[in-house]
């Protein structure tokens, strides 16, 4: 199991919160719906991988 | 042993992170939980692996056929697979999405069950 790529996510997620904030904060809030976007899409591709692996290894255990 | 403490990290640190994550942004802190969770269950799938094969060794041992045991094993599977996914729903607030998961799994586990279902009730004919 690899730990990094939980706190690859965090970090994601904290690096996109701070941007989110000082972009909202200077009053450009489309820019922050964007970058909000962005994050969620790069996590989404971190993690799809990981719960194709998932089901695919249920699959072969309780051959399906 | 160890690959439970790397669990319970796992899941202690990942639950702090999302919580830390859910005020500002949180669907990154749904996917953050997603992505312990999946993890997680990749380690115990793993374990489950080793007893799979002792629960084959008992199936060749005592002469039960594949028919009767296989049904089972996937209806385990089925079971992991929705109580995951159902949790995941309800986590993201979506409980409508949640009980659709739990059904199409009910009728799924329903579905592999009618084998053995029909051997019963075939066992029963031939006693009467």
């Amino acid at each position: 199991m690899d730990v990094d790529l939980i706190f690859k996510i965090a970090a994601v997620g904290i690096l996109v919160a701070v941007l989110n904030l000082l972009l909202s904060r200077s009053g450009r809030d489309e820019q922050a719906l964007m970058v909000t976007i962005a994050g969620l899409v790069v996590v989404l591709v971190l993690i799809v991988q990981q719960i194709a692996d998932l089901f695919a290894l249920i699959k072969t255990l309780f051959d399906f | 042993m160890e690959i439970l403490i790397k669990a319970a990290v796992a899941g202690v640190a990942g639950s702090i992170m999302a919580l830390v994550i859910r005020r500002s942004a949180p669907e990154l802190s749904l996917a953050l939980t997603v992505a312990v969770s999946v993890l997680t269950a990749v380690l115990a799938m793993e374990l489950f692996s080793s007893l799979i094969d002792i629960i084959q060794l008992a199936e060749t041992e005592t002469g039960l056929s594949a028919a009767i045991v296989a049904p089972v094993m996937k209806c385990v599977g089925i079971g992991i697979v929705t109580r995951l996914s159902a949790d995941l729903c309800k986590d993201a607030g979506q409980e409508s999405v949640s009980s659709a998961v739990e059904l199409c799994g009910a009728a799924c586990a329903m579905l592999t069950a009618l084998p053995l279902i029909r051997t019963l009730l075939q066992m029963i004919g031939d006693m009467l």
